[in-house]
């Protein structure tokens, strides 16, 4: 097991596929404290099924996903619980329960996981919102706000707990440049002034070079992480074609 | 040298596809004007049927008339060629513009690598057997792992009634019952109704009318009362559970549960299932009230009074007949929302996922509901009751 307290998460050897059909395989790779991650990669290349892994939805076939020192594949039960409640997770499609309104979605682990009278989840709640900059929303159902306001209410949501790590399913996916562009600068704020870790899965280029301290790319081919490092760095100095072309927007020429 | 030419029968611009030679196995067709997809579909009709008679051993294909041609048109080329190429002859085009040709090249080499088209292997009969018996023992796991799980968290519910969340129960009370009244109610009514007409009849030719009380009495409280409210609330309530929890399934609201630490059992199952078992017995004793009446009304037009009704079935309905219709709304209860919940958390991804959880809902809730009836009767034919 990993001692290394900078490594906040490591994966080790971790295999997944969904029936026979393996997805990657034996990959291995650490997160440090406090940096924002990214994981890139091409369509079907299994970034969300990886993520999945991480936060403990799917079982890999092998491995381990050490969070914080502990395997989040085997634990079980009130141990896992444990390491739930120290993540937040921001799905693709915000995920907000349609039923609640956007404060009641807050409220809700508050509600559960801690001892808070009603008024002061209330406020906390309230105040996490307005860190998204959805102060004033509090009463309104998700279903009335916008793709990108949807968004920045789950990552309230996720932010509920104060976790110390959050994942992001394609925060940008579906949204235009300037909402996009203003949810890299709530990632940056959030990582800067709470520290935070970030694990986020995307594959806009122009999120990557803003945000990110260090990237992996998963390949479908090679079923296997072919870079692994800072997107500058990687953009400039990669041997590996694949890599390139995706950070130069290329498609070979036989492809066309 | 003939000239006959083909012109597509729509209105749209008109290419034509002139034979300009047909002698000595050469066939040399020149085409003018638009080939399009919109244009395409006469010429392409007739110059292949024309290729299939004539069989010439060269065909010369004239382009230089051709004013536009898009994919579509070039499909109509490598169509001709193809038919010359597999009939061993040749095929030649002639004055086909720079950039049609760039595009007639594009295609070629894109059709050139694309894949071959992947064989479907036949699965042998023994794997496929093999394969479905371990898909319906894994669904059966899944079904009885399910059941235990659900009936671990409502013990937990009881034994623990402050960690439900009854506000949750409250809601889905409200509006599933508010649902449900005026329909259970008015099928309950026309069900006395029916079942005093039907049986006043035979009972006449008796001399015996004054039973009709008695026989409404013993099928709407026994039998029909919760047999009825057990399918509306299948067709209503377990239907709407299913859509509901399955979309929020779609919309990974389950998982963000999950990530939570919230297990979704707990939170989704059990408030809905502690909510009809407040609801079915409730709506039973509606259904059956307004069964009695309607029967009554009959009773009455058939020349007896009020009184004489209530003395009928007072004298043959024993409380044990009433509580035993209202008991069987439990089972029955939790198995529509029982059922409702676990298709609505099996429900898979896309469109018609979530329709197709709420059908599997409603009929196999209205199986188990006959299943459960006829289970009851027994039991209860047994103890006497």
């Amino acid at each position: 097991m990993q001692t290394d307290p900078e490594k906040i998460i490591v994966v080790n050897n971790l295999s997944a596929g969904y029936d026979e059909n393996l997805i990657f395989e034996r990959i291995s790779f650490a997160v440090k404290s406090g940096e924002v991650f990214i994981i890139l990669g091409g369509s079907g290349c299994g970034k969300s099924t990886l993520l999945k892994h991480m936060i403990g939805l799917f079982k890999p076939l092998a491995g381990e996903i050490l969070i914080e020192g502990r395997d989040i594949v085997q634990a079980e039960g009130r141990a896992k619980l444990d390491i739930l409640n120290r993540i937040g997770v921001m799905y693709q499609s915000g995920a907000l329960f349609g039923s609640m309104t956007l404060l009641e979605n807050i409220m809700l682990p508050l509600e559960e996981f801690t001892r808070l009278p009603e008024a002061a989840r209330r406020s906390v709640a309230a105040l996490k919102l307005a860190m998204v900059g959805l102060g004033g929303f509090e009463a309104h159902m998700p279903s009335e706000l916008s793709g990108g306001m949807q968004k920045r209410a789950a990552i309230a949501r996720a932010m509920a707990l104060d976790p110390k790590i959050l994942f992001l399913d394609e925060p940008s996916a579906g949204l235009d440049p300037v909402t996009s562009a203003e949810l890299d600068q709530l990632i940056l704020k959030l990582s800067k002034n709470l520290g935070i870790t970030f694990v986020i899965v995307t594959h806009e280029l122009d999120s990557i070079f803003t945000i990110a301290d260090r990237v992996i790319m998963l390949d479908k081919k090679t079923k296997s992480i072919i870079a692994e490092g800072k997107p500058e760095d990687l953009k400039q100095h990669t041997q590996n074609e694949n890599v390139r072309k995706f950070f130069n927007r290329q498609v070979s020429k036989d492809e066309l | 040298m003939t000239h006959s030419p083909i012109t597509p029968k729509s209105n749209v611009p008109p290419v034509q596809c002139a034979v300009v030679e047909n002698q000595g196995g050469v066939l040399k067709l020149q085409m003018t004007g638009r080939l399009s997809a919109k244009t395409a579909g006469g010429v392409w009709q007739e110059s292949v049927t024309m290729l299939q008679t004539a069989k010439p051993r060269e065909l010369v294909l004239d382009l230089s008339r051709l004013d536009y041609c898009d994919m579509t048109g070039i499909g109509l080329i490598r169509e001709l060629k193809a038919f010359q190429e597999s009939a061993q002859a040749v095929f030649r085009m002639e004055g086909l513009r720079a950039d049609y040709q760039n595009l007639f090249d594009l295609v070629a080499r894109k059709q050139a690598a694309a894949a071959a088209p992947r064989k479907i292997i036949k699965e042998p009969f023994v794997d496929a057997f093999g394969r479905a018996v371990v898909n319906f023992f894994r669904d059966l796991y899944d079904q009885i792992s399910f059941v235990g799980e659900v009936l671990t968290h409502v013990g937990r519910a009881l034994l623990h009634p402050k960690s439900v969340r009854w506000k949750d129960v409250w809601v889905f009370v409200e509006k599933a019952g508010a649902d449900a009244i005026l329909l259970v109610s008015m099928t309950g009514f026309l069900i006395g109704v029916i079942m005093a007409f039907q049986s006043a009849l035979p009972l006449r030719s008796l001399g015996s009318d004054v039973l009709v009380a008695n026989v409404v009495a013993f099928a709407v409280l026994r039998e029909l009362g919760p047999l009825i409210t057990a399918i509306i609330l299948a067709g209503r309530t377990g239907s709407a559970i299913a859509a509901e929890i399955g979309t929020m399934k779609i919309n990974e609201e389950v998982n963000a549960l999950t990530t939570m630490g919230l297990e979704p059992v707990r939170f989704l199952v059990v408030s809905r299932i502690l909510g009809i078992l407040l609801l079915a017995p409730l709506l039973t004793i509606l259904c059956d009230f307004f069964g009695m009446v309607g029967g009554g009304i009959v009773f009455q037009s058939l020349g007896y009074s009020s009184a004489t009704y209530m003395n009928q079935i007072l004298a043959t309905v024993t409380l044990r007949d009433i509580l035993g219709g209202i008991v069987k709304a439990y089972p029955f209860g939790l198995a529509i929302a029982g059922i409702g919940c676990l298709r609505g958390m099996q429900t898979k991804t896309g469109a018609s996922a979530v329709g197709e959880a709420t059908t599997s809902a409603v009929v196999t809730s209205m199986v188990v509901i006959i299943i459960l009836d006829g289970i009851i009767s027994a039991i209860y034919y047994v103890l006497g009751i």
